[in-house]
């Protein structure tokens, strides 16, 4: 049983009907029962609908893994097409300005801020499937020996299974003139990051502080990514983790006290 | 550089649909894992061709253009579901399901409907209905794209994005009648 006018329903709750017909089909609605029932059972399927894409989120290993793949790919791609004389005047100018930029320029508090920013990134192409670590190692002693030869950073390396993430392995890079350690801890496809390195003027503008025992932690976010930075002893400790802040501070805390 | 700028501008629009994206992608493929794997293809693709792009305000029609022909070249090499191409043929198939007694078929998709929340019973619903029903569905009352826009991301003309909007509505009904008779 249904009514001629029924057609006009769908377009109808879309908005896609000419102002005419839209004023003769609200007509209609106030005195036809089939299709007022139609339509509102066609709305309470688009609420339905809607909320349930509002409340659906996409797992983080899954932007973690783009996120991965796209640096690889950046990486990849950085042999400009053009014409070689014109890339390699660009490239001398680049370099000329690198080195400005990197070397003569002072460190101060706005440059450590975009340092951590690149480590943000730097800590992504780790992500699930991203680069393999120099080092593979579950063994924290091991990880910390190989840092003591290849960096001569000397610190203990947590075993972080107490977390429920396990040490996957370490790596060494070196960044505006910085020599930084990198581990990788890994948990139910989720991954941590520590990135540690030697640093005398360190200021960073996060929003939070916390303090644990003599240690001024703080806490913030960067695209994303969850933070946290504290200094003991002329070395600078690094926390990224997209997890939630709790476990984030929990994690810092118990860092702080093996560290 | 500027090149480099842009893209990076991109990347930050295009995975702030990150979830909208997973959403659809979910409903398509009707499986977790495919749709992961669904939606990473989807940016890696866009990502490649990032310069093709050209009004950052249509990033999110393009991403959705790059998935669902992504989407379509997958379900013609390996399918977990096989939808005949002859709509029809479906249709008539899904007026059958919707007939038979709960008891005498597995796969009769107003059996599964009873006894659960609206959107549990939508959501199954959904799975029932011919890809082509369901994106009509998907992007006109989940993404509110108008039926010009469908039209131009479908490649449909506009005849046929009314018309399977329509049947899309009118099928998702016809199985959740008893949803409805029961509320």
């Amino acid at each position: 049983m249904s009514c001629s006018f029924r057609e006009y329903l769908s377009p109808y709750s879309d908005g896609e009907l000419d102002n005419l017909k839209a004023e003769e089909i609200k007509g209609h609605l106030e005195t036809c029962g089939l299709c007022q029932e139609e339509l509102n059972f066609m709305l309470q399927i688009r609420d339905s609908l809607q909320q349930r894409a509002a409340s659906t989120k996409a797992p983080l290993h899954l932007k973690e893994k783009i996120l991965g793949e796209t640096r690889q790919a950046q990486r990849k791609i950085f042999i400009p097409r053009w014409n070689f004389a014109r890339a390699s005047t660009l490239a001398a100018a680049v370099l000329f300005a690198f080195i400005i930029v990197f070397y003569y320029w002072p460190q101060g508090k706005d440059s450590f801020t975009d340092l951590v920013d690149s480590l943000v990134k730097y800590h992504a192409v780790y992500g699930p499937g991203g680069k393999s670590l120099s080092l593979e190692s579950s063994n924290s002693g091991e990880a910390a020996l190989w840092f003591k030869k290849k960096l001569g950073l000397e610190f203990s390396v947590p075993n972080a299974a107490f977390a429920g993430y396990s040490l996957q392995g370490a790596d060494a890079f070196e960044q505006k003139g910085r020599k930084f350690a990198y581990l990788k801890y890994q948990g139910e496809g989720k991954i941590v990051g520590y990135i540690i390195f030697k640093d005398s003027a360190f200021s960073i503008d996060l929003p939070e502080t916390v303090t644990v025992g003599k240690i001024k932690l703080q806490v913030g976010k960067k695209e994303e990514t969850n933070m946290a930075v504290w200094k003991k002893e002329g070395l600078v400790y690094l926390i990224l983790t997209t997890e939630d802040r709790s476990e984030l501070l929990r994690y810092a805390q118990r860092c702080i006290e093996l560290f | 550089m500027i090149k480099q700028v842009r893209r990076k501008h991109i990347e930050r629009q295009a995975l702030s649909h990150l979830d909208s994206l997973y959403f659809v992608a979910l409903k398509l493929t009707g499986h977790r894992q495919d749709a992961e794997d669904l939606v990473q293809e989807t940016y890696r693709k866009a990502f490649d061709q990032f310069n093709k792009l050209r009004d950052l305000e249509k990033c999110k029609q393009w991403l959705y253009r790059i998935m669902i022909n992504t989407w379509k070249n997958w379900a013609i090499k390996k399918s977990r579901e096989f939808f005949p191409d002859n709509l029809e043929e479906w249709e008539e198939a899904m007026t059958q399901y919707a007939t038979v007694s709960p008891q005498s078929n597995r796969m009769d998709p107003e059996a599964e409907v009873i006894h659960k929340e609206l959107w549990e019973a939508v959501e199954s619903a959904l799975t029932h209905l011919h890809p082509n029903y369901r994106m009509a569905l998907i992007l006109s009352d989940i993404e509110g794209f108008s039926y010009k826009e469908i039209s131009e991301l479908m490649e449909w003309p506009m005849g046929t994005v009314m018309s399977r909007l329509s049947r899309a509505r009118s099928l998702l009904a016809r199985i959740l009648t008893k949803y409805k008779e029961e509320t």
